[in-house]
């Protein structure tokens, strides 16, 4: 009798404790596996290039009307990419992935073919596959989107649109639009990271020369080398302002 | 020695509290509303003859120069307000009157 209540007791022990450590694993499993996904993203986004399209509008130059909007999109298949670091955070469940490609030539986004001469190109990314500790790595890609919008505008151009009321030669802009659609291809991420506050930045520079000479195109009016910063928040306090 | 030690976590939970107020998108909204409204305002002085009093309508191509803007006209409409005297007949009416002016030039379609 004994002996069966301390079987039953040890088995009630053993079954938690293996659910447990089998959950662990999965969840381990799918953070870096979404994390690899990601780097690879990013690789095509830098390599093959991305299209952005996005808008901005506001009333009155009041905070609370305003409205923006970055949407991005591309679609390749890049063979070759090697992971050269994959790193598991198991407290905070973050996999963090560091994915490599190293091409010859490649036909980006517009159809051109770049000829790349054999270059390194490098880009990390973060996945977790708990939804609390997702909010960093939500700003982290909100401020690379970001960033992404501010090179395309920067290299591309945009339209604006507007209305602007003029009162004793003084000017007041009722509403301002921006619009833009643009590709963008071998654009490089110099910095990242979370301000103390938690809010993520993300640096991004085009080498406009450099782009030229790969495309065997001259680009003409613009800096030699173009320097963007992203920024992205992980809590939306914009939204509650709206709502007072 | 309570009094001390309450002021002093006092004095943390506010000093956590401010700087966790400062994260966020609102900051970022309000400089992105401040960068459009001086970009706006650069843009619309680029339009020659300007009205004291009116209202200008536009859109225009931004594009960038040794990291300055640089503007191409492609619609303007002003719509500028004079003050006078009108006469009809015996009463004389003060009313503003509007003068149109629009301008497009290679508006694409978009």
């Amino acid at each position: 009798m004994t002996r069966t209540i301390k079987l039953v007791c040890a088995v009630f022990l053993i079954i938690p404790l293996l659910a447990a450590s089998a959950w662990a694993g999965n969840k381990r499993i799918m953070s870096v596996r979404a994390a690899k996904v990601m780097a690879e993203r990013a690789l095509v986004e830098s390599v093959y290039g991305l299209k952005v399209r996005a808008t901005e509008e506001v009333q009155d130059m009041v905070a609370a009307n305003f409205i923006g909007k970055t949407e991005s999109k591309t679609s390749a298949r890049i063979s070759g990419i090697k992971f050269e670091e994959v790193l598991y955070d198991a407290e905070k469940d973050i996999a963090k992935a560091t994915a490599t490609v190293s091409l010859d030539s490649i036909e980006n986004i517009d159809g051109k073919v770049m000829d790349l001469k054999n270059q390194v190109f490098r880009r990390v990314a973060f996945a977790t596959s708990t939804p609390s500790q997702a909010g960093p790595l939500k700003a982290l890609r909100a401020a690379e989107l970001d960033a992404y919008k501010q090179l395309v505008k920067r290299v591309v151009g945009f339209t604006l649109e507007s209305q602007t009321t003029v009162e004793n030669y003084m000017l007041k802009s009722d509403l301002v639009k921006t619009r833009v659609l643009a590709t963008t291809y071998l654009a490089r991420v110099t910095d990242f990271g979370w301000t103390d506050t938690g809010d993520a930045y993300v640096k991004m520079t085009l080498n406009v020369k450099e782009v030229s000479e790969i495309l065997g195109e001259e680009i003409s009016g613009e800096d030699e080398l173009i320097e963007v910063e992203g920024a992205g928040a992980q809590v939306d306090d914009f939204k509650s302002a709206q709502t007072q | 020695m309570k009094i001390l030690l309450s002021i002093i976590i006092s004095c943390f939970l506010i000093t956590g509290y401010s700087s966790m107020s400062i994260a966020g998108n609102k900051r970022m909204v309000e400089e992105n509303v401040e960068e459009l409204d001086e970009l706006n305002k650069k843009a619309v002085k680029q339009i020659p003859d300007l009205p004291k009093k009116g209202q200008v309508d536009m859109k225009t191509d931004v594009t960038y120069e040794k990291e300055e803007p640089v503007f191409n006209l492609r619609y303007k409409k002003i719509t500028s307000e004079k003050e006078g005297k009108i006469n009809f007949g015996t009463n004389q009416v003060k009313k503003t009157t509007k003068k149109s002016l629009s301008e497009e030039t290679n508006d694409k379609n978009d």
